[in-house]
C-alpha cells in the first residue's frame, strides 16, 4: 500500500506471494540434519473467509482441486473453522514435499481467483529432540518464513526461535523484522 | 483464469465519490492555510513566534500521542496472558493487513468505545473500553478492531495533526491577540491587530469545518477498511448498531469526561443532535451502516 493510498484512506489487503513456500522443502532436510528438528508430517493453511457468494464459489473450486490432488499424493486433509472465524485446511502426509505442494495448490488457487488477500499463513510444525514443538510460519504477505515456538501460558520460547533462525538463515527466506513474527496461539495444528 | 475476480475485488470496496470529496476538502484546507500564511507574512514578525510555538506544541502532541491519549483516557496496555482474546484477534488482523502488531490497551469505562493512536505504525496503540468488550460478540469486536487498525494503516493521526496545524495557530492568535490588544499599545498598531484577529477567527472557523469534514471522511474510510480486512461489512454494521443504541443509555457524567477525545473514537461519546451535521467529527451512525450495507450488496454483484 503506497503513501498515496494511505493519504486518501484506501485500505487494501496486500496481495499474497506464494512462490516462496517451496524453500521449506529443502530447508526441512537441513533442519533434520543440523538441528534435529523433525517434521510432524503435518501442515496447515489458514485464510479469512469473506461473506460473499464469489468467495464461496472460489473456495468450493479450490476444495475440489485439493480433493483431486490429495488423492494423487495420498494426503489426508480436513477443513476446520477456528474460534476466530478463520478457516484452516489441515493436511497430513509422510512425504513432506506433498504437504508443500498441496498447500501451494490451495494458496495459488485462491490467488488466481482474486482472493489472495484473504490468505493469512501456512504452518509447518516441527518437533525438537526434547519434544518441544516449533512452527515455521509462512507469511503470504511478505513471502517469507518466521519461527513460532509456543510455551505454556502464552509465552514464546524466544531463545529457541532465535537459535533456529540463525541456523536457517541461509536456507530459508526469513522475516527480518521480528515485530512481524505474529504468534498463532491455539492453532488447530 | 488469472485474476478474473481481481477486478470485482477492487470494485466492491472502491468509493470514488468519497475519495473525491476527501481530495476537495484537503485542497480547500490547503488554500485557506496558504492564504492565511500569506496574510500573516504581510503582518510582520509579531506572528512568527506564535506559529513556531504552535508548531512545537503540535509536534509534541503528535510525537507523544500514544502516551498522551492513553494517559488522558486512563488506558492500560495489556499483555497476552491478560487479554488473550484481544491479542488473538489483533495478531491475525495485523498479519492480514500487513501491519506490525500494535500495543493493545484497555480502558475501564462502561461507555462502549474504541480508539487508535500513536504517531506511526510502529508506535500504534489500539484501545477498547471494558464496556465495548462486554457488549459485543467476538466477530463484532473484531470488526471494531479492524476499523481502528485501518486508522493506523491510513496514518490518520498524522493526517489530522497536519490538517489541524494552522487551525491551532489561528486559535492561538485569536486567544492571545485579544490579550495583547488590551496591553495598551498605540492606536495604529492595535488597529492592525484587530484585522489579524478577525482574519484569524475566520480562518479558525472555516478550517474547523473543513477538518471536521475530513475527519468524517476518514471515518468512512476506516469503516471501508474494516470491511475489507474482515471481509464482513455486516459485522461492523451490527457492532455500530449495538454501540450507538447503548450510547444513549449510559450516564452523562462518563460522557462528559471523554468528550475531548472524540476524534479518536469509533463513535462519538457526545451526540448533540443540533450541531451534529457540520461540526461533528463522526458521520451519523445510520449513514455509516447504510454504506456498509451497500458494500455488502456490491460484494455479490
Amino acid at each position: 500500500m503506497g503513501l498515496l493510498d494511505s493519504f486518501f484512506g484506501k485500505t487494501k489487503l496486500p496481495e499474497s506471494k506464494t512462490e516462496g513456500i517451496f524453500a521449506v522443502s529443502t530447508a526441512q532436510v537441513t533442519m533434520e540434519a543440523n538441528l534435529e528438528l523433525v517434521s510432524l508430517k503435518k501442515a496447515g493453511i489458514c485464510f479469512k473467509p469473506q461473506a460473499s457468494s464469489h468467495f464461496e464459489r472460489a473456495r468450493q473450486e479450490v476444495e475440489e482441486l485439493l480433493e483431486l490432488s490429495s488423492k494423487d499424493t495420498n494426503t489426508s486433509y480436513q477443513i476446520v473453522k477456528d474460534d476466530y472465524g478463520y478457516v484452516w485446511i489441515l493436511l497430513e502426509d509422510p512425504d513432506f514435499e506433498d504437504l508443500v505442494s498441496n498447500i501451494y495448490l490451495v494458496s495459488e488457487g485462491l490467488v488466481e481467483r482474486g482472493f489472495g488477500g484473504q490468505l493469512l499463513c501456512a504452518l509447518f510444525p516441527f518437533k525438537s529432540k526434547d519434544k518441544k514443538v516449533i512452527y515455521w510460519v509462512y507469511s503470504f504477505k511478505h513471502g517469507n518464513f518466521y519461527p513460532f515456538a509456543p510455551k505454556p501460558g502464552k509465552e514464546r520460547d524466544t531463545a529457541l526461535e532465535f537459535r533456529t533462525r540463525s541456523v536457517m538463515e541461509k536456507e530459508l527466506p526469513l522475516e527480518g523484522d521480528s515485530a512481524r513474527w505474529y504468534p498463532l496461539w491455539d492453532s488447530p495444528l | 483464469m488469472v485474476n478474473c475476480f481481481g477486478e470485482f475485488m477492487k470494485r466492491w470496496y472502491r468509493d470514488t465519490g468519497l475519495q473525491a470529496r476527501m481530495f476537495l476538502t484537503m485542497f480547500l484546507l490547503a488554500m485557506v492555510y496558504l492564504a492565511f500564511i500569506a496574510f500573516l507574512l504581510t503582518q510582520g514578525v509579531g506572528t512568527v513566534g506564535i506559529v513556531a510555538f504552535a508548531g512545537f506544541f503540535l509536534f509534541v502532541q503528535y510525537f507523544f500521542s500514544d502516551r498522551l491519549v492513553l494517559w488522558s483516557m486512563g488506558g492500560r496496555v495489556v499483555s497476552e496472558s491478560e487479554e488473550p482474546e484481544l491479542h488473538g484477534i489483533v495478531d491475525r488482523l495485523s498479519q492480514l493487513a500487513d501491519l506490525p502488531k500494535p500495543r493493545i490497551a484497555v480502558v475501564k469505562s462502561s461507555v462502549p468505545n474504541a480508539f487508535a493512536t500513536g504517531r506511526s505504525k510502529n508506535n500504534a496503540v489500539v484501545a477498547v473500553t471494558t464496556g465495548i468488550m462486554r457488549q459485543l460478540d467476538r466477530s463484532e469486536l473484531e470488526a471494531v478492531l479492524a476499523h481502528e487498525l485501518s486508522h493506523v494503516k491510513n496514518r490518520d493521526v498524522l493526517v489530522i495533526t497536519i490538517a489541524s496545524f494552522l487551525s491551532t495557530v489561528a486559535f492561538f492568535l485569536v486567544r492571545n491577540l485579544l490579550f495583547f490588544g488590551m496591553m495598551g499599545r498605540d492606536r495604529r498598531e492595535s488597529g492592525g491587530m484587530v484585522v489579524v484577529w478577525i482574519v484569524s477567527v475566520l480562518v479558525w472557523l472555516v478550517s474547523l469545518l473543513l477538518i471536521r469534514a475530513l475527519s468524517r471522511y476518514r471515518e468512512f474510510s476506516a469503516d471501508r477498511g474494516a470491511a475489507v480486512i474482515t471481509g464482513q461489512p455486516a459485522h461492523l454494521a451490527s457492532a455500530l448498531m449495538k454501540i450507538s443504541g447503548a450510547m444513549d443509555r449510559v450516564p452523562k457524567d462518563d460522557l462528559r469526561k471523554v468528550e475531548g477525545m472524540n476524534a479518536f473514537f469509533i463513535v462519538p461519546a457526545v451526540s448533540g443532535d443540533t450541531l451534529m451535521g457540520l461540526f461533528s467529527t463522526h458521520p451519523r451512525v445510520e449513514q455509516r451502516i447504510s454504506r456498509l450495507e451497500e458494500m455488502q450488496r456490491r460484494m455479490e454483484f
